[in-house]
């Protein structure tokens, strides 16, 4: 037998081997475990945005304590969505997980806009403490102005005061 | 009054109205400082009577609470794991032990989170340490990091 048919029933029997290696080991995920294992991974992500956004609105001073409640509503909901990814439950754990998504998508928006409205509240503080600053400045010179021309004044009405020396009679008397 | 001496007056009165201003701006916007939260665990009746041996099979109910004091919200994680002496939680490294139990919850500066979990042991043996480590998710690194607080119960499971 030539030995380049040898060769190439080698290399196919190797190649085919290799194939059938490959198949068994390959986890075999059905399209529904994997559409749940994205939901779930997708709906996490967003909890944590919506907990980025959280933050951001907490650190500017909104009240933010209506959107820990939602986003911790998210959170069992992503745990039950495990549980149901862990019992090969994928139809409920897709669901599940994307009722978390949405609940934490509309946190999401909320702390934005609150963010929003926290750092425009807070210019307008900036603002008006500028303004009361100013105004404690310029209440403070008027203050020392008015001082000022009253002490002037009463220089004047000193110096125009006429001195009224006794007579040398009556001092004699 | 002299010039200079109205100078100096006006330059004061400045500094004080700015040095009062920058206090009022300060505590009005900038956030309460970082401290380190607050972790521990209680028994069913919510009791510091830790029980200390278990038969196997059987459930134990702990409550555990996290108390937020680092300054601004918090996304917790609460991981439990059933170690031995030589995998035991430090301040610097997690438990090795594997987790047995994971919560997560979200708590506002000054809030406190209080929950109770149900553990049914099913490994016998001696001198576990039932273990409760607190971690965090950073927004900066995006990961979740350990804080290096954790508590144990020292636990025995026995032949039931």
């Amino acid at each position: 037998m030539p030995r380049y048919i040898i060769l190439i029933g080698l290399i196919l029997s190797l190649s085919i081997a290799s194939f059938s290696a490959g198949l068994v080991a390959a986890p075999n995920y059905s399209a529904s475990q994997v559409e749940a294992q994205q939901a779930i991974e997708t709906a996490q992500t967003t909890i944590n945005d919506a907990f980025g956004q959280i933050t951001q609105a907490d650190l500017a001073g909104a009240d933010i304590s209506d959107l820990v409640s939602a986003l911790n509503l998210a959170i069992s909901d992503l745990d039950l969505a495990r549980a149901a990814f862990s019992a090969s439950e994928y139809a409920s754990t897709t669901l599940l997980a994307e009722s978390a998504q949405n609940a934490a998508e509309a946190v999401l928006n909320e702390a934005q806009t609150r963010v929003t409205v926290a750092l425009t509240n807070s210019i307008i503080q900036v603002l008006l403490i500028l303004v009361v600053i100013l105004a404690v400045v310029v209440f403070t010179y008027l203050l020392i102005t008015r001082w000022r021309k009253h002490k002037q004044q009463q220089t004047r009405t000193l110096l125009r005061m006429e001195i009224h020396l006794p007579r040398e009679e009556e001092r004699d008397e | 009054m002299s010039k200079h001496a109205k100078t100096v007056l006006t330059i004061l009165m400045i500094g004080i109205v700015l040095s009062t201003s920058t206090l009022l701006i300060s505590l009005w916007l900038l956030p309460p400082q970082e401290q380190t939260p607050t972790l521990s665990i209680l028994d069913e009746n919510q009791q510091a009577n830790y029980p200390t041996s278990i038969s196997q099979y059987s459930n134990i109910t702990l409550y555990v609470e996290v108390e937020n004091l680092m300054g601004v919200v918090q996304y917790f994680y609460i991981y439990v794991k059933l170690a031995s002496p030589t995998t035991m939680a430090s301040s610097n490294n997690p438990s090795s032990a594997p987790l047995i139990q994971e919560y997560q919850r979200i708590v506002l500066h000054g809030g406190s989170w209080l929950f109770s979990t149900q553990l049914n042991m099913t490994t016998l043996g001696i001198n576990f340490r039932l273990t409760f480590e607190l971690w965090r998710y950073d927004l900066a690194t995006d990961t979740i990091d350990y804080t290096g607080i954790w508590v144990h119960l020292p636990l025995n499971v026995t032949v039931s």
